[in-house]
């Protein structure tokens, strides 16, 4: 999938999950004023209505007490237009009640006060008759009571009433709460749902990423070696499969490198190998037969070719370090051993010139993972440098130290020295503090790659005419250098 | 007592004529019997016509190469049924040996770096024959 595309889903997955919930949270909302609205249409009118019936009634068994005393029409006027209006009221009054308890007392009051009604008709017709003794005695008789049936009635249903809004006050506040817990709940689960999803891919791409950067770190330190496994189908996966084919390519490069420095060492050692040993042949050719001129043009001829070979052994090595084709081989090395070894190669130049050289060794265990071939030509480049510039009758000291994370080689002639302002390029490419001499040039600047690929450093100080010191310190544990010439 | 040179075969493989036709010249003047072959499979062709004592040989070469060449030999020699010859030393010869590393790590037998000087090649051919019956 893209990662567009992934983004895109975990962002509508979010987005669905809030709409979900803000949908679900309405709903609740309505239902919970769905509830309010029942306790304030039905509930509060009733109550109301009930309250008005029964003042209404007491008023209305004064009024008929007063119309019976009095006999004036105007009061049994004014009764039969109220007891109508508590007649429409209590109709009314049905439309409001939802509880069987409030149903009964409203038809118990209905009947009460039909009751009440008849008893005051029949009062009435008995005032027309003149019998106003026989109606008072209905008034406070069967009347009353049947008034105070309808008010008890009445009191029935405010209490009936009263406990349909309490419960319903009630099962509002409980939805209330529920809506609350529900809400939060539901916005709670919906957060750490779109955290866990944003999260979960932002993992996998940081993860993704963080091992194409490393991958990548150790292709630079020339330490790469599997292709990266890469799946899925976004662009990270196809930055996976891109740099895949990069290693795959830079891997032919660096082939390519090899074979090319392969060739060229081949083709230019084989006719300097076969000009050496004719010149040799010449030479033994010439001292048999006395011919000393031309022996000595023979051994010139074999000089200036051995000459030659340290300087394209020189020249290949340099290229090959900036051109990074060093292949280290890395394995435990006594540095010890291949000081001797590159004191040995170098025994018959300090013999020569009648110069002492000394090798001394201070600590124990002087192994460190390095590269053979590569260690022994530091060692028989800076030896052979401080032959070179001490002249006949010195002395070349060698100082091993081992220390406890690293080695130290410190090489000191009694040569020439070198002059101050040469000493910061001396590991410079082509520079020769002593003006054009023989050799390339490049001497000291292959130690300096050489070391540094062993992840060491060398150091030098020098006084003109009293000579120099070299210092080559390498770590003990394997470092991460890749073979990289900074010179 | 180690035989008189006369007597004793050498093989010189390599694809440089002038190495080839040098060390030839040089060894012959020692008074060995020398021959020489440009890749392996010359090599290979001259070994089942003769018993060599020798053979010095490059490395680097087209088509049959010396560790090839080398291994040839040893199968030939474990399993001697066509070719009933013995075993010749060897002296390998290459202008790199970082390119041959990991064969010449599995080998006992000597190594000659080019350029390398005549005086050492007689005197390690002197101490290989020496030692040869």
């Amino acid at each position: 999938m893209r990662l567009a595309t992934k983004i895109f889903l975990v962002s509508a997955l979010v987005i669905l999950v809030l709409c979900g919930t803000v949908v679900w949270s309405l709903l609740t909302v309505k239902r919970l004023v769905t509830a309010n609205q029942e306790i304030t249409t039905r509930a509060v009118p009733a109550l109301r209505l009930q309250g008005a019936l029964r003042e209404s009634v007491h008023g209305l068994v004064r009024l008929e007490t007063r119309a019976l005393v009095l006999q004036d029409q105007k009061y049994a006027a004014m009764w039969t237009d109220r007891a109508d209006r508590a007649t429409r009221d209590l109709a009314e009054l049905g439309d409001y009640l939802e509880s069987a308890e409030e149903r009964d007392a409203h038809a118990r009051a209905g009947d009460a006060f039909a009751t009440y009604r008849g008893h005051v008709a029949a009062e009435r017709r008995l005032v027309a008759l003149g019998r106003a003794r026989a109606a008072l005695l209905i008034a406070e008789g069967p009347a009353r009571e049947a008034a105070e049936s309808t008010e008890a009635a009445l009191a029935d249903a405010i209490t009936a009433t009263e406990a349909r809004l309490a419960a319903g006050q009630a099962r509002a506040r409980a939805l209330e709460a529920r809506t609350w817990r529900a809400v939060t709940g539901a916005l709670a689960v919906s957060l750490v749902l779109a955290l866990a999803a944003s999260a979960l891919l932002a993992y996998r791409m940081a993860r993704s990423l963080g091992r194409l950067s490393s991958a990548t770190r150790s292709l630079a330190a020339g330490t790469w070696t599997g292709p990266l496994p890469v799946e899925g189908r976004d662009e990270i996966s196809e930055l996976g499969r891109a740099f895949n084919q990069m290693a795959e390519r830079l891997r032919d490069v660096e082939r390519l490198k090899e074979e090319f420095f392969s060739h060229i060492t081949h083709d230019l050692r084989n006719p300097l190998a076969s000009i050496r040993l004719a010149a040799e042949g010449i030479q033994e050719r010439a001292k048999a037969g006395g011919d000393a001129k031309a022996a000595r043009f023979a051994y010139l001829i074999e000089v200036s070719a051995a000459r030659m070979m340290t300087m394209i052994n020189q020249i290949l090595d340099f290229t090959r370090l900036r051109a990074r084709a060093v292949p280290l081989e890395r394995k435990p090395i006594d540095l010890l051993e291949v000081a001797g070894r590159a004191l040995d190669e170098l025994r018959p130049v300090s013999e020569e010139k009648r110069i002492r050289v000394d090798l001394a060794a201070e600590g124990h265990d002087f192994t460190l993972p390095g590269d053979e071939g590569s260690l022994v030509r530091v060692v028989v480049n800076l030896l052979g440098n401080a032959l070179h510039f001490t002249p006949a009758g010195g002395a070349v000291r060698a100082r091993l130290a081992a220390l406890p994370d690293r080695l130290e080689l410190a090489i000191e002639d009694t040569g020439v020295g070198i002059p101050a302002d040469a000493l910061p390029s001396i590991f410079e490419p082509y520079r020769q503090a002593h003006g054009p001499r023989k050799g390339t040039g490049l001497g000291l600047a292959v130690v300096k790659g050489l070391v540094e690929a062993h992840g060491g450093t060398v150091a030098v100080r020098s006084e003109v005419g009293k000579g120099s010191c070299f210092t080559v310190t390498i770590p003990k544990a394997p470092a991460e250098a890749g073979a990289a010439v900074t010179a | 007592m180690p035989a008189e040179p006369s007597s004793r075969r050498i093989l010189v493989v390599d694809d440089d004529d002038q190495i080839r036709d040098l060390l030839a010249t040089a060894l012959s003047a020692d008074g060995y019997t020398v021959d020489g072959a440009r890749d392996g499979g010359e090599a290979l062709a001259l070994l089942t016509q003769h018993p060599y004592d020798l053979v010095l040989s490059d490395l680097r070469m087209p088509r049959v190469d010396g560790p090839s060449l080398y291994e040839t030999l040893q199968t030939r020699h474990r399993f001697p049924v066509r070719f009933a010859t013995k075993l010749p030393r060897v002296i390998f010869m290459t202008g790199n040996p970082a390119e041959h590393a990991e064969f010449l790590r599995g080998t006992t037998d000597p190594i000659l770096e080019k350029p390398f000087a005549m005086r050492i090649v007689r005197k390690m051919v002197r101490v290989l024959l020496s030692a040869t019956p």
